[in-house]
């Protein structure tokens, strides 16, 4: 529903994750970052295709940005999504450090069931004005489609899917499904940008506030030193800011301009170690309600 | 009456001018039923307004219930006929894009999961309820469709919340997109719509009957004599038993109308409602296990109040309005008002649940063979949340629920998901009700 007069708010975005790499923990970074700066606004974050361990970090890192005192409901967004129908695989060493940090999932009745959060999390929000960020399995996002409304209610809300290529998944019956079924334009962030334009090791242990979950997530993947590839922070940052000069079409592919790799660089690391910022809840206008 | 064979037909009434009573089932009627399904399920949808303390409600543990906690403790002798499900969410009772008006669109949103359009006028526009969806499927099979009852009187129109017309806080039951099916809240327009027929009796002879206080079971005394010369001991006490109980509800009935609070002056039946909230509970909940009893529908709601009533409890030593009371800030001494209110409420439930679960129904009670939903469609009254909802589902459905337990489910699970899983169990297959996202696991052990 839209009002004339309403002021629009910050674009949503709705990041389906595996939340298994250091880049996925550094696109939340980056999701964070642009919150701060009111460029964007967490929609949901759903984690598909990994355990619980892999929930509570998103919510500790939620918490994190959301700054300290107890969660309320002027600064939580909705609960950290978490497919968990059926085995949930073990946690990786990455977001096991959770475990120490400021949380509100314990268990999986802590976390949101995804089909309705993806749902639920679309339609607080402006129409057009949504990107899904999708970096996992596509197969809850064609459940979505199923629904009853859903589909209108995408094509309504959502400006563009950003599929990041992960060559596991792209050539699933399921990706072509999702491809051939979605009602808004798709984009896919070649794997080229995060292979070739990797995240320093070094701006991890001088850029970010000590201490922060996101580093302690990029030390406990493997021993440090190390660059970190940067897929789905590529797909995170051409979601929020498709204009910036380093991106380019192959195609329907997103790549980068190689001679702007460092521009893109610093573009990484100024938002995703930026400072949080106390988050604002997007409230909207009194609408005038019909005599 | 007609009785063909030797079979007694499930749907037999006792009919008079102006009365046509439905029957318990009969040992007569078994061979019948034998012959076609077991006895039906039935559902009902208790709705209570502005939320609840949920602080006294969560059991803390998922699992078997043990001590149940302060607001559920009415219900610690049923607690094996229960299922307490928490983490249901009703997404179109938030603010969204809208803004306020959570309690005109709570009780609209709970039972369609829907947008609810916003606004004050006569262009409603919302879906068809949740029970309505069973009705308009099984509501041939009974006298009536669904049963709405309401505990306070019902506005239809005008301004009740930011925009949102008094029919959203009002009615919970939806026949279609645009017709709420307004709840009875007047005892004696309840009875008769149970027990009276289309055939109406003579005014004159109305207004006489009424005014002798004479009972409707002497329109239906020759039929009554006339089946019970047919029928053996045991029915024959069955159908006592159960005209007794019309009875006792008649006199209820007569007892508001000579002594309780008339609601509208101006209409044409004598009519009236118990001054103390706990005996109109009774009374029209006792209807409805009368109807339940005798197979009048299969399908009823109750508002205990309106969303956002302002109803006092002076039985209870408050004097507050109820929902000015949930926004408590915090301040404890209208914490513990809320908590008594909502500990009150509970306590009539239990005491309904007790008098299905003492009621025959075949071989079974009718708790047994019902589902019943005791829930609102906000949680915490003080801030509005529309997530976490309290709910409580009683009954065992026909031997498909497995109660006696707490089940928490992942957030923002839809409420409609219950919704659906329980018409479902009444053979009525929906693609989807309002927003539900699928059926709800774990309610049954199978």
């Amino acid at each position: 529903m839209q009002f004339p007069g309403q002021q629009k708010p910050p674009l949503g975005v709705v990041y389906l994750t595996t939340m298994s790499r250091p880049d996925s923990a550094l696109a939340l970074a980056l999701l964070h970052g642009y919150e701060g700066k009111r460029e964007a606004r967490v929609g949901a974050v759903a984690v598909i295709g990994s355990g619980l361990g892999a929930a509570q970090f998103c919510d500790a890192v939620g918490l994190f940005y959301a700054g300290p005192g107890s969660p309320s409901n002027s600064n939580r967004v909705l609960p950290v999504g978490l497919a968990a129908s059926g085995q949930l695989p073990p946690d990786s060493a990455m977001v096991k450090v959770a475990a120490d940090l400021r949380r509100t999932v314990n268990e999986v009745s802590d976390t949101s069931e995804v089909l309705a959060l993806i749902r639920n999390a679309l339609t607080a929000q402006a129409d057009g004005n949504v990107v899904i960020v999708l970096s996992a399995a596509p197969d809850y996002l064609l459940r979505e489609l199923s629904l009853a409304g859903v589909k209108q209610l995408i094509a309504a809300k959502v400006k563009s899917l950003v599929i990041v290529e992960l060559p596991a998944l792209q050539n699933s019956d399921a990706m072509r499904k999702l491809r051939a079924d979605w009602p808004t334009p798709i984009v896919t962030i070649d794997p080229s940008i995060g292979d070739s334009v990797l995240y320093p090791a070094a701006s991890i242990e001088k850029d970010f506030t000590q201490p922060h979950p996101v580093v302690d997530a990029y030390r406990a993947y493997k021993p440090m030193p190390y660059d970190a590839p940067s897929y789905d922070m590529a797909g995170m940052l051409y979601a929020i800011h498709p204009e910036l000069a380093f991106w380019s079409k192959q195609g329907n592919k997103v790549v980068h301009d190689p001679a702007q790799k460092d521009t893109l660089l610093k573009v990484y690391i100024e938002i995703a170690s930026a400072n949080p910022v106390l988050r604002r809840q997007f409230r909207p206008q009194q609408a005038e309600a019909k005599k | 009456m007609i009785v063909t064979g030797k079979a007694l037909p499930r749907r037999t009434f006792l009919k008079g001018i102006g009365a046509a009573i439905g029957l318990p089932v009969l040992t007569a009627m078994t061979p019948a039923l034998a012959a076609s399904k077991p006895s039906p399920v039935r559902a009902a949808w208790f709705y209570v307004p502005n939320g609840i303390d949920m602080r006294g409600w969560t059991p803390p543990a998922a699992g078997p219930l043990a001590n149940l906690p302060r607001i559920l403790a009415p219900l610690e002798p049923l607690k094996n006929d229960i299922l307490v499900l928490s983490n249901l969410t009703a997404n179109w009772g938030r603010p969204l894009l809208v803004g306020a008006g959570d309690h005109g669109r709570a009780a609209a949103a709970y039972m369609t999961g829907v947008e609810v359009y916003r606004t004050a006028g006569a262009d409603l526009k919302l879906a068809v309820s949740a029970d309505q969806i069973a009705a308009n499927a099984i509501g041939h099979l009974t006298k009536l469709p669904s049963l709405e009852i309401g505990l306070e009187e019902a506005r239809q129109a005008g301004n009740c919340d930011a925009g949102y017309s008094c029919a959203y806080a009002y009615n919970m039951a939806w026949k279609t997109e645009r017709q709420p099916l307004p709840p009875v809240s007047d005892p004696r327009a309840l009875f008769e719509r149970l027990f009276g027929t289309d055939i109406v009796e003579a005014p004159a002879a109305h207004a006489r009957r009424l005014a002798m206080r004479r009972s409707i079971l002497d329109l239906v005394s020759d039929d009554t004599k006339k089946l019970e010369s047919t029928l053996g001991a045991t029915d024959r006490r069955k159908i006592d038993e159960y005209l007794t109980s019309v009875r006792e509800i008649e006199r209820q009935v007569q007892r508001a109308e000579k002594e309780g609070v008339t609601i509208d002056p101006g209409m044409e039946k004598p009519f009236g409602i118990p001054p103390e909230f706990n005996d109109y509970f009774k009374l029209m909940t006792d209807m409805m296990v009368a109807a339940f009893q005798a197979d009048i529908t299969r399908v009823s709601t109750i508002m205990i109040g309106r969303e956002g009533s302002t109803r006092s409890y002076r039985e209870i030593g408050i004097s507050d309005g109820h929902h000015p009371l949930t926004h408590h800030m915090g301040n404890a001494d209208m914490l513990e008002k809320v908590a008594s209110i909502n500990a009150f409420h509970t306590r009539l439930f239990a005491e309904f649940l007790t008098k299905m679960k003492a009621t025959k129904d075949g071989e079974s009670n009718l708790l047994d063979q019902s589902m019943i939903v005791y829930g609102s469609g906000i949680s915490d009254g003080n801030v509005h949340t529309h997530d976490q909802l309290p709910t409580v589902l009683a009954g065992r459905g026909g031997k498909f629920l497995n109660p006696g337990r707490h089940i928490v489910y992942q957030r923002e699970t839809p409420v409609a998901n219950l919704f659906a899983t329980m018409i479902e169990r009444m053979d009525v297959r929906p693609e989807h009700v309002g927003d539900s996202t699928g059926r709800l696991a774990g309610l049954s052990l199978s």
